[in-house]
């Protein structure tokens, strides 16, 4: 594979699955230079991976595999040299539309932030309509304990969203 | 008490597929592309001194050791004339890069180009500055060997050359990593406009 048609597969990739890596970022990452750096270190992953990928699954599931397992080992490298030290104020590449930011979402991002590792990365998979045996290839998981732990999650998230003020709605 | 069921959310979830919820910060991209282009000048400057001002010392030291030993060998007037000619050679680069700065226009693109420039030109240099490291190499290993020096210390200077050389190799690596990374941006901003 020439290095052209790498650029042309992972420029076609980030256009199709921009959403995806921002779901990731957010998850696995809090503050806004972190998600920055999150989003290069995913984005560097994936266009590496773009030679290895044979088709045997869907782009999309290749490339929430990378992206998953990259965040993993990004916040525990992470919390390895971040205890004790401030968090950075600095101006951040990515921003939220504001007007555009439904407030359940906010409150929903938030619960995931609160959950394991492996519990976030089952929940965003399962948010986006994974199918156990898809989440079970891409985390390296049983699908038995797979849902087990869904069946956990959705009860954890159903519970907690009895405390959250639905202003109404 | 409302509670939400799992299909709300996911329903919640979904809305970020149809909505453009993130964007790109243009303002602070233009920052970090100033910032860049500043980084990778002055960059470029330190090298450039380091390596006229480390060759300039160096035939300082020859010249000074020559005279006190009142002998000089014909391997030192050639080191001396290959690190003379390596110091003009980066001064008329540096001279030819300061002129070339004004030519870009100020925009985040214009930033970006310069950043670029800045970062090829680097790419150039480590590359001059590797090749430069071998004629230096085989002129000092054939001057110690003709001083009758023991093999271990001659064994020992070839291995400073050859760490040199890959240490060396590391940094021009770097410096193209660097260099993509900044056309790929171009590239990309080129694309959306």
């Amino acid at each position: 594979m020439t290095q052209q048609q790498q650029n042309n597969i992972f420029e076609d990739w980030l256009a199709r699955y921009k959403g995806m890596f921002f779901k990731v970022v957010r998850v696995y990452a809090f503050t806004p230079a972190d998600q920055d750096d999150l989003f290069q270190e995913i984005a560097v992953q994936i266009w590496r991976s773009v030679p290895s990928f044979r088709e045997e699954s869907s782009a999309g599931t290749w490339i929430y595999r990378i992206a998953l397992n990259t965040a993993m080992k990004w916040i525990r490298k992470e919390q390895k040299h971040r205890e004790g030290q401030p968090y950075e104020h600095l101006e951040h590449l990515l921003t939220t539309n504001e007007s555009l930011v439904d407030d359940r979402l906010e409150w929903l991002y938030e619960e995931i932030a609160h959950m394991n590792e492996a519990d976030r990365a089952i929940t965003l998979l399962l948010l986006d309509g994974f199918s156990y045996k898809e989440m079970s290839d891409i985390l390296g998981i049983s699908e038995n304990h797979i849902g087990v732990k869904i069946h956990r999650i959705k009860k954890h998230l159903i519970t907690k969203s009895k405390n959250y003020d639905h202003h109404g709605v | 008490m409302i509670i939400m069921e799992f299909e709300e959310m996911k329903r919640i979830w979904d809305t970020q597929n149809n909505e453009h919820v993130y964007a790109i910060n243009e303002t602070a991209l233009h920052k970090k592309i100033i910032g860049r282009k500043k980084y990778t000048s002055v960059s470029a400057g330190r090298a450039e001194l380091i390596v006229i001002f480390s060759n300039i010392l160096a035939i300082g030291i020859m010249t000074v050791s020559g005279i006190m030993k009142g002998e000089v060998s014909v391997f030192t007037y050639a080191l001396g004339a290959v690190l003379l000619f390596i110091a003009i050679f980066m001064t008329m680069s540096r001279i030819r890069r300061m002129r070339s700065q004004d030519k870009f226009e100020a925009s985040m693109l214009g930033d970006l180009e310069h950043a670029i420039a800045n970062a090829r030109y680097q790419v150039w240099f480590s590359r001059i500055a590797r090749l430069g490291l071998l004629p230096i190499a085989v002129i000092t290993l054939v001057a110690v060997w003709d001083g009758d020096t023991s093999w271990w210390k001659w064994l020992l200077i070839l291995a400073f050359f050859a760490v040199m050389y890959f240490l060396s190799g590391k940094e021009r690596n770097c410096t193209v990593r660097q260099m993509k990374k900044l056309e790929a941006l171009r590239d990309n901003l080129q694309k959306e406009n």
